[in-house]
């Protein structure tokens, strides 16, 4: 069940308030969400969402973000879209140095229990509802 | 942002998300309310009034460290709450810098 589908401008504004609907959205319709998983849920998207405005479309207003949110069978499932290039996610990613202030956020995800795949210049993101993480 | 000193140590208190949207805002903030000669012993960054944060607002947080640790005044995190506490120990950066309530 698609729970949110938008096409958004590529800019930190556009993001923030995108991710402030779609956890006010979260909040009133999935109230075994609480608000540990919520904050994860923020934290998450808006580094996918910053991934795509910066790196995939360069901060280029013309070009759109898509990004869907659908409840399934294992928990939620985030797709995030840009009109970039594409890239590939490294699966050997380690934190070697906590300072480096790249390759962070996606480093962080995987360790909040989020499974990532990334298929060209789009993101998918699930969240196992049933697990307890943390 | 806003700006309190006491005995040597200046308190800023992020008063709106630490988002990447926001953290131009901080970084012309932090020229204006701590100019080059200001003394001071340490600085606290308050995060009481924060819900929001990205890692961008990560990368604002170690970068004040870091500018912290090489003019060698001290640097807290205050305020966080428990989901930015267990963030920023998952990302292992309470190694570098305390967090007090």
């Amino acid at each position: 069940m698609i729970l949110y589908e938008n096409s958004i401008n590529s800019s930190f504004d556009a993001v923030d308030t995108t991710v402030t609907e779609i956890l006010k959205l979260i909040r009133n319709q999935l109230p075994m969400v609480n608000a540990h998983i919520r904050f994860k849920i923020n934290f998450m998207l808006r580094e996918i969402l910053n991934n795509a405005a910066e790196h995939g479309n360069h901060l280029d207003l013309n070009k759109k973000i898509d990004i869907k949110v659908s409840l399934i069978h294992e928990g939620l499932k985030f797709e995030v879209r840009d009109e970039g290039d594409g890239f590939k996610l490294n699966p050997d990613f380690h934190i070697k140095n906590n300072l480096r202030e790249r390759q962070r956020g996606y480093e962080t995800l995987s360790e909040m229990a989020f499974k990532i795949e990334v298929d060209h210049n789009c993101v998918k993101v699930t969240f196992d509802l049933n697990m307890e993480v943390l | 942002m806003e700006k309190i000193k006491i005995d040597g140590s200046i308190k800023l208190t992020l008063t709106e998300g630490l988002t990447a949207n926001n953290v131009p805002k901080f970084n012309e903030g932090l020229k204006e309310l701590i100019p080059p000669d200001e003394a001071f012993k340490s600085l606290i960054l308050d995060l009481g009034q924060i819900d929001n944060i990205d890692s961008v607002g990560v990368t604002f947080v170690i970068s004040l460290f870091k500018q912290m640790k090489n003019n060698e005044k001290a640097f807290k995190v205050s305020g966080a709450s428990e989901d930015i506490i267990s963030l920023f120990k998952l990302m292992k950066l309470d190694q570098f810098f305390e967090m007090i309530d």
